[in-house]
């Protein structure tokens, strides 16, 4: 797909098609998943990559410069792409450490982290969809904040909404969620 | 739950979440009125919010792909930072990694030590604050405490510390392989707590006192490392999530920690003070296994 018809997509979500992003979705996710590999290869000397840095890279790669309408659709499937990324990789990762297998992250390893992160986030994914049956909208926050990466300023822009109904509704997300994992009612 | 329901609930807990402890008791009493069903699903959702790990608070690349968000350990060799270049990793903490450096306008030869903090600021305030802190601990200048340098941050905004590079091993170890009788131990031990007293007499706490920390070079002096610097990384308000997990993994090695460390109250003076009480222990008697005899709960 062209940067032209990525544009043509968006457009199409502009125009409230929103199955076009179903069509979006894929080629995100490749991209997210290139950028990713190529970052992770390259060991550039002393880069670290912003949390945002793989969104916004391939937002400039697959669209170009488009005004923020387009740009907070396109996060908003890119935040999606991240979120199946993520958490396809810490299933992987959870599993190989359930396996047995020798930990690969020896600073997760050294911290002795007690709040295991990965598998965490493979109960989060899926109480997530249930909260988006529920609450559309605080699945979309959970999505592009804690998946997408995008400052409370940023999702607020995508949602349309204020940094204050961020921060309020991001309490009741974050609290829905942990209940749901946690197993509490 | 209906979603009638369900906006209810949304809508209450949206609202006290932005009210004091104190303030949502009263709000909620008030707006649940006898709707007690009410009152324990917002009361639940709160509390759930304030028990969800601190690492929903960053974005998930950070905690499950650390690879490529700035850990990638020996990316950062030959960077350089401020006057230093990287020369190798020398370990990998909780607070971020510590390498070995040299000057890199090669005018003279120094080895140092070099702390890329984890984590970036927020803000130009809590730059302005770290780099605060930093001066006064580059101020304190005693022959057995590792001098820092220098500090502040990298061209991508990696905080960083510059420090006096000792060569040595832990003391427990030296006394230990050195077979130190009892003098010898408490000579080393006299150092020791006068580094610490000067620290003291300039309002510096160390924080994090123990064998791992004082290190002694191969002429027998003992060098206190990391002095204050959990001070200089608070100041610097780096990720909350990720330092508020660090000061508890600290306190989760309670040997050396005083029990209002543990307790997460404010730290004084007289928190080295117990420290050091164990250090003593420790060096003149070996490993600290009395935490459970019963006068250690006096």
């Amino acid at each position: 797909m062209t940067t032209g018809q990525v544009t043509q997509v968006l457009t199409e979500l502009r125009s409230g098609n929103l199955h076009a992003a179903d069509k979006l979705l894929p080629l995100v996710y490749d991209q997210l998943r290139n950028l990713a590999q190529r970052y992770l290869s390259q060991e550039r000397a002393g880069h670290t990559l912003q949390p945002t840095a793989l969104v916004h890279e391939a937002y400039i790669r697959m669209v170009g410069n488009a005004d923020w309408e387009d740009r907070a659709h396109f996060f908003a499937v890119a935040a999606r792409a991240m979120r199946r990324i993520l958490v396809d990789h810490a299933r992987v990762r959870s599993a190989a450490k359930r396996g047995g297998g020798e930990a690969r992250w020896p600073i997760e390893a050294a911290e002795n982290c007690a709040e295991r992160p990965d598998e965490y986030v493979v109960a989060l994914d899926e109480a997530l969809t249930n909260l988006a049956g529920i609450d559309p909208e605080l699945a979309r926050l959970v999505e592009l904040r804690f998946f997408g990466g995008l400052s409370v300023e940023e999702s607020a822009d995508v949602l349309k909404v204020s940094v204050r109904t961020v921060n309020r509704n991001w309490v009741v997300a974050k609290g829905w969620l942990h209940r749901t994992i946690s197993g509490e009612t | 739950m209906t979603p009638q329901r369900w906006r209810t609930v949304k809508e209450l807990a949206a609202a006290a979440s932005e009210l004091s402890a104190g303030e949502q008791c009263s709000y909620l009493v008030r707006s649940c009125g006898d709707d007690i069903e009410l009152h324990r699903e917002v009361v639940s959702l709160l509390e759930a919010a304030k028990q969800s790990p601190a690492f929903v608070e960053r974005p998930a690349i950070e905690s499950l792909a650390p690879e490529l968000t700035g850990d990638a350990q020996q990316s950062l060799v030959d960077r350089q930072f401020g006057s230093y270049q990287i020369v190798r990793l020398i370990a990998v903490g909780g607070m971020g990694s510590v390498y070995l450096g040299r000057r890199a306008d090669q005018e003279y030869q120094q080895e140092v030590a070099i702390k890329v903090i984890r984590g970036s600021f927020h803000d130009g305030e809590s730059y302005r604050r770290f780099c605060q802190e930093r001066q006064t601990l580059a101020n304190l200048n005693h022959p057995n405490i590792a001098r820092l340098l220098d500090g502040g941050r990298s061209e991508d905004g990696l905080p960083y510390l510059v420090m006096e590079y000792v060569a040595g091993q832990s003391i427990d170890a030296f006394c230990i392989e050195r077979n130190l009788n009892l003098t010898g131990r408490l000579r080393l031990f006299r150092e020791v707590c006068g580094a610490v007293h000067y620290a003291h007499q300039n309002l510096i706490v160390h924080r994090d006192l123990k064998p791992s920390n004082i290190l002694v070079n191969a002429a027998g002096e003992p060098k206190l490392l990391d002095f204050g610097i959990a001070t200089v990384i608070d100041a610097g308000g780096t990720p909350p999530s990720m330092f508020h997990t660090l000061t508890v993994q600290r306190c989760l090695t309670p040997d050396y920690a005083s029990p209002e460390q543990i307790r997460g109250e404010p730290v004084t003076t007289a928190s080295d003070v117990y420290s050091l009480g164990v250090l003593l222990l420790r060096i003149a008697n070996g490993p600290p296994s009395f935490q459970n005899s019963k006068w250690f709960d006096a």
